[in-house]
């Protein structure tokens, strides 16, 4: 897929000097348990800007729920998340919703409003940015919300479908959609929950190259949760090994073995 | 090692395994024993408590003063002069039909951020708005009607304010299970993009769900023309006035004249609202 030029908005990234004050993420001792499950146990990691994350483990490892658990989406029962330098655990109401402006979250499935235009879903991204009066229909949207959605519309190589209902786009198309839409919420993080499970080899392969840029180009901040650790050891800068709720592994992805990969999936061979 | 998919050896006729033991059905039988016993007994108590009979029954249909041998000679030829004041009555009942489904489309629609177990802002409001739409529910239109009556005085008026009242009830519970059944993923996405409550309900609930809300208003629809044809009969103007006037005076010819109206004007709004619906998909 060709992607349109980076905007040069964003400040060019350079990981190597991040600390971890200045991460736009930092997740440190993440428990969750859901009944007798205990699906997190102590989970930390850091995203740094112009970094892409992935985060690789079996099914019921726990690596959805750390990253709903990151943005609060599901509360955790102990740890902290720092989402731009506020740690969210000490936020509740509008100040925890405006907080988690910073985060943007690419879902698994096709998370747009099927009737509305491709347009119209992209500027819904700034919601959280433009006063009420001003959103209550996509026509009163501002001037400045519908520009920017255009030039993420752009950036993602959608421009000539934006009048297209989201209901008629293809599975990857909606997905790049989706992650303009993450673009225009003008957020540091983007959270992609496994973002390329529903879709065929080529568009996943587009939507990581796209993931990638906005992280590389853009200096976004971006983790996503994988299934497939080829596409994670060939477009991730750093991999996440996750397993029975733990971190196994935290490095460079240069540096990942297959064995280390295999471990992760172990246990359910053995099953 | 044996598998669930193990053949059989060749040349050899595959051998059935023994199934697992069966789990006894005792606690079962009896527990459709308890229920078929309830149901019997519910019949019993509802055949006693009417004073049903079967000769009385017979009699009201075949007997010498019974509907086929008594009123339907008197019934034709209908009356054809009376068919544009019945045409004029049903144009009233679909009137307060349409008006009474916008104004609880109104309240319904009020209510939904409330009354969605998925997207309420908390659990005691979320009590409270189904509790409110269940004893809307509980009342009886025609109870409504009454009630209107005495406020209002017999008009058509208060017939479209006992069917909205009863409406809110009923379509905010349609509206509030379309709303949890519909899938969440974009609302989750505005809620992180920092999205308000009203602007996620705008622009993830209700364009999500706009098509399943007007299929059930449309569906609404038919069944509030039906409430209004029975309403009109107790002081809510429309056919249904009308056709209890002409009961009252026993003028039949006129009575199947408005039956033929009212049957003409119910199939064109069911086909309506059918046709309707099937185009929303």
């Amino acid at each position: 897929m060709p992607l349109q030029p980076a905007l040069g908005s964003r400040s060019s990234p350079e990981p190597s000097r991040a600390s971890a004050l200045d991460a736009p993420l930092v997740i440190d001792g993440i428990h969750k348990r859901f009944g007798a499950n205990q699906v997190l146990k102590g989970v930390g990691l850091k995203l740094d800007r112009g970094e892409l994350l992935a985060v690789l483990g079996a099914n019921g490892c726990g690596k959805s729920t750390l990253l709903r658990c990151a943005i609060r989406l599901l509360d955790p029962d102990a740890g902290s998340s720092r989402l731009g330098g506020r740690d969210l655990a000490l936020l509740k109401g509008k100040e925890l919703r405006l907080a988690r402006r910073e985060a943007a979250v690419v879902f698994q499935q096709i998370a747009l409003v099927k009737r509305r235009s491709a347009l119209d879903n992209v500027c819904c991204g700034a919601l959280g940015r433009i006063p009420l009066r001003r959103s209550l229909t996509p026509a009163a949207f501002p001037h400045e919300v519908v520009q920017r959605a255009t030039i993420a519309l752009q950036r993602v190589g959608m421009l000539d479908r934006a009048w297209q209902p989201a209901q008629t786009l293809s599975g990857g198309q909606a997905q790049r959609v989706a992650i303009a839409r993450a673009y225009c919420q003008q957020a540091s993080v983007i959270l992609a929950d496994e973002p390329v499970s529903a879709l065929d080899p080529r568009a996943a392969e587009e939507v990581m190259t796209l993931l990638g840029d906005l992280a590389h180009n853009d200096g976004l901040g971006v983790l996503t949760v994988l299934h497939q650790p080829d596409l994670a050891l060939r477009h991730a800068d750093r991999i996440v090994g996750m397993r029975v709720g733990e971190v196994v592994f935290d490095k460079p992805s240069p540096e990942v073995t297959p064995q280390e990969v295999d471990a992760l999936y172990q246990h359910l061979r053995e099953t | 090692m044996e598998t669930p998919f193990a053949a059989a050896a060749p040349g050899q006729a595959p051998v059935a395994p023994a199934l697992p033991a069966k789990p006894s059905a005792g606690r079962r039988r009896l527990v459709n024993l308890g229920l078929g016993l309830l149901i019997a007994g519910l019949l019993v108590y509802s055949w006693i408590d009417t004073n049903a009979s079967v000769s009385e029954f017979v009699n009201g249909f075949f007997g010498s003063k019974g509907l086929l041998r008594n009123v339907l000679p008197e019934s034709l030829p209908p009356e054809v002069s009376q068919f544009w004041d019945g045409f004029r009555a049903a144009a009233t009942t679909l009137a307060i039909a349409i008006l009474s489904i916008a104004f609880g489309i109104v309240g319904s629609l009020a209510m939904l951020p409330l009354a969605a177990r998925n997207i309420t802002p908390s659990r005691p409001l979320y009590e409270l708005a189904r509790l409110i739409q269940a004893i809307l529910r509980a009342i009886p239109e025609l109870i409504m009607l009454l009630l209107f009556n005495v406020v209002l005085g017999f008009s058509p008026f208060a017939a479209v304010l006992a069917l909205t009242v009863h409406g809110i009830g009923v379509k905010g519970k349609l509206f509030a299970e379309a709303v949890e059944e519909m899938d969440t993923s974009a609302v989750d996405a505005l809620r992180v993009a920092g999205a308000s409550r009203l602007q996620v309900f705008l622009h993830a609930v209700l364009p999500g769900v706009r098509n399943t809300l007007t299929a059930l208003t449309l569906y609404r629809l038919d069944a509030n023309f039906r409430s209004a044809v029975t309403l009109g009969a107790v002081g809510g103007g429309g056919i249904g006035f009308l056709i209890d006037n002409q009961l009252s005076v026993f003028q039949f010819k006129a009575v199947t004249t408005y039956m033929i109206v009212l049957v003409i004007v119910v199939l064109a709004v069911e086909r309506i609202s059918t046709e309707l619906r099937t185009r929303l998909g």
